[in-house]
C-alpha cells in the first residue's frame, strides 16, 4: 500500500493537533505550534495544511457555527486525527525512537 | 472600559477581496482572534504589522487554498483568478463586437498617454533626473554681487543682483581659505579651445579648471587621473583631461592616449585622464578640462572671470554657508576696497541653478498635456457610460442570477483596464516614436536635454498613467451599473424611456467638463500665439536677409600682434567680398544674437564735465553697418583713413546719444576709457539694434573700428545676393585659402541666428498650441458622442413627436439646444478658471496682457460654433429619422 507522504511542517500539525485533543481548531493549532515548537507560522500555511491533511484523509473536521451553540463569536472549524493518522503516527514514532536508539550520547558529546 | 482593537481595515478589506472566505468561512475569524490576542501582547501597531504579514502570506497562498476548497453544489463561485481571466475574455470579446468604439477609445488614450509620456520624459531628464554628480545636493554655485545692488530701483542692476557676476581668481582662493562650510571648492572657466594635429583642425568646447572642480563633484576618471593640487601652481606643466565623448570620437577610445601630449590652441597638454561618459560640467557642449593658464593665475583682484562650485559640508544649510562666505567676502572688500568694494556673494544650489529657468515652462507643459488626457479620460469614460447604459439589461440578468457586487464591479472595470492598457502600449510607442521631433523643438536655451530617452523611470510613468486612466475612465461607468437595483433596470429596460437620467446627467457633466479645460488650453495657447506673433513682428535694427555670417578666433602664436592681426582680416575680407554673389563683407567682435554683450565703463564728456557710465561697446569694420543696413542717423561711418595711430573715433547709437546728449549734437563730442589716456570722438550716430534677443530693450551702445582696436576673435557678417548658403560656403574656402589652420565656427545664417533666439518661446506656443488643438477636438468627439448617444436614446420619444406632427426644424432646434447648454455651462467654467488662474502665463508673455476678453470672446465663440457643428450631424440624423422606424425601435 502506497503511504502518504507526510511533510515535517504537516508532522507538527497532526502532533498539535494531538495535543490539543478535542479544542484543536485553527488559532489552538496556531498558538500550540508557536509556544510548543517554536515556529514562527503563518496562518495561511496552517489552513493550508489542514486542507491538505484532510484530503490524505488523516484529518475529519466540523464546522460549529456560532448559532449552533458554539462558544466564539465566528465559526470555528474543530479538527481530529482519523484512525488513519493515528496509525501512521504510532508508525512514525517507532521508526523515529529506533533510529535515535544509540545516538544521543552522540549528540551529547558534540558541543 | 478600553476599546477593543481592530485589524487595519484595508488589510481586512483586501482579504475579503481574496474572496477566501467561500472556500474558507472560518478563516477571516481566526485571524481576527488572534490579532487580539496580539494586540493584548504586542502592543497595536506590532499586532498591526503581524497582520500585514498575515495578509501577504494568504495573497500568496491564495491559490492553493482555493484550489483544495469545499466545493459544495449550491455555491456557484469559482476562483478569483479564473473569474478575472474569463471577465478579461468577456471583456475583450465586448470590445473586438464593437470595433469603432474600442478604435476611438483605444486611440484617445493612446495620444494622451503618449503625449504625456513624452513630455514627462523631457521632465525627468531636466528636473527629476539628480545631476551626474556624487551627493549632488551638496553641490552649490558661488557667485559674487555687490550688495548695493539688492535693493536697487534700477532695473539693470536688479538684473545683475539676480544674475551675479564672476569673481577673480584671488577671491577664490581667499574663499577656500577662510570659508568654514564648504568640503571643497571649484573653479572653472568655460571657452572653447582649437584641437590641431588631426586633418581638420576642430573647435571644441573646453573649461579650464582648477584641480578641486573635480573635487569637489566627486567623480573620478575612467583612465588616469583628474588634476592634481601642484598643476594649480604658476609654472607647473600643461594637463588637460577628456571627456568620454572627446576620446571616443577624436581618439578613437584608445588608451594609450594617457600620457601622450596633444596640441591645443597651439600649446602643449599633457593628457593625464579619460573621464566616465555621461559625466559633464558645467554643460554637456565642453568635452575637455584644462589646467588654468598661468595668466589665469596670476590675475589681479580685479580681474573676475571665475565659475565657482562648492560642496557643502555635511550639515550646514545654503543660508549658513551663504552667511560664512558673505563674512568672507565683506573681508576681502574692506581689506581692499578698490577692487572690491560691496562685494559680497550668492549661494545657489547647482540643481537650482542648471535647471531653475526651464521650470515653469516645463511645468506649464505638464499642466497641459495633463488636461489633455483628462479630456480624453472624460470621454472614454462617457462612452464606457453609454455603454454600460446600453448593457443594464445583461448586468440586470447577471445580477439577477446573483452575480456580486465585485463581480459586477470587476466585469465592468476590465473592459477599461484593457483599453487602457492597450492605449498605453500604443501611447509609449507614440512617445518613442515623437522623441526624434520633440528634440529638434527643444530650445537650445534648455538644459540637460541630451539626457533625455524613454528610460525606466519613464516607461513605469507610462504604466503608472495606464493604471490611473483604467481607473478613472472605468470607475463612473462601473459605479453606475452597480448602483442600478434590478428593480429600477427592469423598469428602465421597458420600452419608451429616454435612457437613463442619471447616466445622461453624469455624461453631461463629462462634456461639460472637457469644454472647461479645453477652453483654458485654447485660451492658453491664443494668447502665447498672439505673443509670439508680435515677438517675431520685433524691430531688430538691422536687414537680416541674405546675411551669413561665421565666427572664428586667431591663434595667439601665429597671431601675436595688432598688425599681423589687422592685415590677416583685411586679406580675408578682401577675398571673401571677391567672391561672385557676395555684396559686401564686414566683421564684428560682438555679434548681435551670439555673442554677449561687451559692457563696461565709460567717461562720457557731457556739459564741460566728465561722467562715468556702463555702457555696452562693441568692435567693428568700416563695412559692417553697410552689410546689415544699419542706418546713419548723423555723421560718418568709418573708414579706411580710421587706423592705428589717426584720432581715435567712435560711433555711438541713437539711444545713447539721446541719453546723453539730448539738448545737443552728438558729433565731435568725446569719450574715454578709464584705462586709456586718449579721448575718442564721436564721428557718427547710427541706429538702435537689438543685441541679446528680441525682448531685449534699445540700450545704449558704443562702436570702435577694428583697426584702432583690433581682436582676435571676430564674427564674419557677408550679405549675398541671393543664397547666403552657397556663399558661406565659397566664403569657407576663401577663410582656408588664407590660413589653413583656422577653425571657423557657427557658420549660419542671420536668420538661423534670430530663429535660435525665439526657440524657447517657439518651443512653448507651438507645443501649447498642439496640445490646446487635441484638447479641442477630442472635446468636440466628446460633445458630438454625448449628443448623438442622447439621440439614439430619445429615438422613441422623437419618433412619438414627429408622429404628433412636430416640425424637423423643431426637433433639430431642440437637439441644438442641448449642445448649445452643455458648451454653456462648460464655456462659463472655463471663463471663471481662465480668469483667476491666467495670470499664471503672465511671465511667457511679451507685450500681451494675460487677461484678454476679446481674445476670450473670441475662443468662446469658436468653442461654441464648433460645438453646434458637432451637434448638427446628430441633430439633422434625428430630424431625418422615420417616425415608423423609430416606434419600431427595440
Amino acid at each position: 500500500m502506497p503511504q502518504a507522504v507526510l511533510g515535517e511542517f504537516e508532522h507538527h500539525v497532526l502532533l498539535a493537533i494531538l495535543r490539543l485533543g478535542t479544542d484543536a481548531y485553527s488559532v489552538a493549532i496556531f498558538n500550540e505550534l508557536e509556544s510548543s515548537a517554536g515556529r514562527n507560522v503563518s496562518l495561511a500555511a496552517i489552513y493550508v495544511a489542514l486542507r491538505r491533511l484532510e484530503k490524505k484523509e488523516l484529518l475529519e473536521s466540523r464546522l460549529v457555527d456560532p448559532s449552533d451553540g458554539g462558544k466564539a463569536s465566528h465559526p470555528r472549524r474543530y479538527v481530529r486525527l482519523t484512525s488513519k493518522a493515528l496509525q501512521m503516527m504510532r508508525g512514525s514514532r517507532q521508526a523515529f525512537l529506533k533510529l535515535w536508539d544509540g545516538v544521543e550520547p552522540v549528540l551529547d558529546e558534540q558541543p | 472600559m478600553k476599546r477593543p482593537s481592530r485589524p487595519p481595515r484595508l488589510a481586512r478589506f483586501i482579504l475579503g477581496r481574496m474572496a477566501l472566505h467561500r472556500a474558507e468561512p472560518t478563516l477571516q475569524g481566526a485571524l481576527d482572534e488572534l490579532f487580539t490576542q496580539r494586540v493584548q501582547r504586542d502592543g497595536r501597531w506590532f499586532a498591526a504589522f503581524w497582520y500585514w504579514r498575515q495578509i501577504v502570506s494568504f495573497a500568496i497562498h491564495a491559490r492553493s487554498l482555493r484550489r483544495d476548497s469545499r466545493r459544495t453544489s449550491h455555491t456557484m463561485s469559482f476562483g478569483a483568478m479564473t473569474g478575472i481571466v474569463s471577465d478579461i475574455r468577456s471583456a475583450t470579446r465586448g470590445l473586438v463586437r464593437a470595433p469603432g468604439f474600442s478604435a476611438v477609445a483605444i486611440l484617445t488614450l493612446a495620444l494622451g498617454i503618449g503625449a504625456n509620456t513624452a513630455i514627462f520624459s523631457v521632465v525627468n531628464a531636466v528636473l527629476i533626473r539628480p545631476l551626474p554628480y556624487i551627493e549632488p545636493g551638496q553641490l552649490v554655485t558661488i557667485r559674487s554681487v555687490n550688495s548695493e545692488w539688492e535693493h536697487s530701483d534700477v532695473p539693470r542692476f536688479q538684473y545683475m543682483w539676480n544674475r551675479g557676476y564672476s569673481p577673480s581668481m584671488m577671491d577664490y582662493r581667499d574663499w577656500i581659505e577662510m570659508n568654514s562650510s564648504f568640503q571643497a571648492l571649484g573653479a572653472f572657466i568655460d571657452g572653447e579651445f582649437t584641437l590641431t594635429g588631426a586633418d581638420r583642425p576642430e573647435r571644441i568646447g573646453g573649461a579650464r579648471v582648477t584641480s578641486g572642480l573635480f573635487h569637489t563633484l566627486g567623480v573620478g576618471p575612467l583612465l588616469g587621473r583628474t588634476l592634481v593640487a601642484v598643476e594649480d601652481a604658476v609654472g607647473a606643466s600643461s594637463a588637460v583631461v577628456l571627456s568620454h565623448r572627446l576620446w571616443m570620437r577624436s581618439f578613437a577610445g584608445d588608451s594609450s592616449i594617457v600620457g601622450a601630449t596633444v596640441t591645443l590652441n597651439d600649446h602643449q597638454y599633457a593628457v593625464v585622464g579619460v573621464m566616465p561618459a555621461g559625466f559633464y560640467f558645467p554643460h554637456p557642449a565642453i568635452e575637455l578640462w584644462t589646467t588654468m593658464d598661468d595668466e589665469d593665475k596670476q590675475r589681479s583682484r580685479g580681474w573676475g572671470e571665475l565659475g565657482v562650485v562648492g560642496r557643502l559640508n555635511g550639515e550646514v544649510t545654503l543660508d549658513r554657508a551663504r552667511a560664512d562666505l558673505s563674512r568672507v567676502a565683506k573681508g576681502i572688500a574692506d581689506a581692499n576696497p578698490g577692487a572690491n568694494n560691496g562685494d559680497d556673494v550668492k549661494v545657489i544650489a547647482r540643481y537650482a541653478d542648471v535647471v531653475g529657468g526651464a521650470r515653469p515652462a516645463l511645468l506649464m507643459l505638464v499642466g497641459a498635456v495633463g488636461a489633455v488626457l483628462l479630456i480624453g479620460c472624460a470621454n472614454v469614460a462617457g462612452l464606457l457610460l453609454a455603454r454600460a447604459t446600453e448593457r443594464r439589461k445583461e448586468i440586470a440578468v447577471r445580477s439577477a442570477l446573483g452575480a456580486g457586487r465585485g463581480r459586477l464591479l470587476r466585469q465592468m472595470m476590465s473592459e477599461s483596464a484593457i483599453i487602457a492598457s492597450l492605449g498605453a502600449a500604443i501611447g509609449i510607442a507614440v512617445a518613442a516614436s515623437s522623441m526624434g521631433p520633440l528634440k529638434l523643438l527643444l530650445p537650445a536655451s534648455l538644459p540637460r536635454t541630451s539626457e533625455i530617452s524613454l528610460d525606466l523611470k519613464v516607461l513605469l510613468f507610462a504604466v503608472a498613467l495606464g493604471i490611473g486612466t483604467a481607473v478613472l475612465t472605468g470607475l463612473l461607468p462601473a459605479a453606475r451599473a452597480m448602483r442600478l437595483g434590478i428593480s429600477a433596470l427592469l423598469q428602465e429596460s421597458g420600452r419608451g424611456t429616454a435612457g437613463t437620467r442619471g447616466g445622461n446627467r453624469a455624461q453631461s457633466t463629462l462634456v461639460v467638463g472637457e469644454i472647461a479645460i479645453a477652453f483654458v488650453l485654447l485660451v492658453g495657447a491664443s494668447l502665447l500665439l498672439k505673443s509670439f506673433v508680435r515677438l517675431t513682428a520685433v524691430e531688430l535694427g538691422f536687414q537680416a536677409e541674405n546675411v551669413a555670417t561665421m565666427e572664428m578666433t586667431l591663434s595667439e602664436l601665429r597671431y601675436p600682434d595688432a598688425q599681423r592681426t589687422v592685415s590677416f582680416f583685411e586679406m580675408m575680407m578682401q577675398r571673401v567680398a571677391a567672391i561672385p554673389g557676395v555684396t559686401s563683407v564686414g566683421a564684428i567682435r560682438e555679434l548681435p544674437f551670439a555673442d554677449p554683450a561687451g559692457f563696461g565703463p565709460l567717461a562720457v564728456e557731457r556739459n564741460s564735465r566728465v561722467e562715468m557710465i556702463d555702457i555696452e561697446r562693441a568692435v567693428v569694420t568700416p563695412e559692417y553697418f553697410d552689410v546689415l543696413q544699419i542706418p546713419l542717423r548723423a555723421g560718418r561711418h568709418f573708414t579706411a583713413a580710421d587706423r592705428d595711430g589717426s584720432v581715435p573715433v567712435t560711433i555711438v547709437t541713437e539711444a545713447m546719444a539721446e541719453e546723453y546728449w539730448p539738448e545737443s549734437d552728438p558729433i565731435g563730442r568725446r569719450v574715454r576709457f578709464p584705462r586709456s589716456s586718449e579721448w575718442m570722438v564721436v564721428v557718427g550716430v547710427v541706429g538702435n539694434v537689438r543685441h541679446e534677443g528680441l525682448t531685449a530693450a534699445w540700450r545704449p551702445k558704443l562702436y570702435q573700428p577694428f583697426a584702432q582696436a583690433p581682436s582676435r576673435h571676430m564674427s564674419v557678417v557677408l550679405k549675398a545676393r541671393n543664397s547666403p548658403d552657397l556663399a558661406l560656403a565659397a566664403a569657407h574656402r576663401a577663410i582656408w585659402e588664407v590660413d589653413g589652420d583656422l577653425p571657423v565656427n557657427r557658420a549660419l545664417t542671420m536668420d538661423a541666428l534670430i530663429g535660435q533666439s525665439v526657440s524657447e518661446p517657439r518651443f512653448q506656443t507651438l507645443l501649447l498650441s498642439f496640445f490646446a488643438g487635441l484638447a479641442g477636438i477630442l472635446a468636440l468627439v466628446g460633445v458630438y458622442g454625448i449628443v448623438a448617444y442622447a439621440v439614439a436614446q430619445r429615438t422613441h420619444e422623437i419618433g412619438i413627436r414627429m408622429a404628433l406632427g412636430a416640425a424637423h426644424r423643431r426637433i433639430i432646434r431642440d437637439v441644438l439646444r442641448h449642445g448649445l447648454v452643455l458648451a454653456g455651462i462648460g464655456l462659463a467654467i472655463g471663463v471663471a478658471v481662465v480668469w483667476s488662474s491666467v495670470r499664471v502665463l503672465d511671465r511667457f508673455l511679451f507685450e500681451a496682457n494675460a487677461v484678454d476678453p476679446l481674445l476670450m470672446v473670441a475662443c468662446a465663440v469658436g468653442l461654441a460654433a464648433a460645438t453646434l457643428l458637432a451637434t448638427f450631424v446628430p441633430a439633422v440624423r434625428a430630424a431625418q429619422s422615420d417616425p415608423m422606424m423609430a416606434l419600431g425601435r427595440e
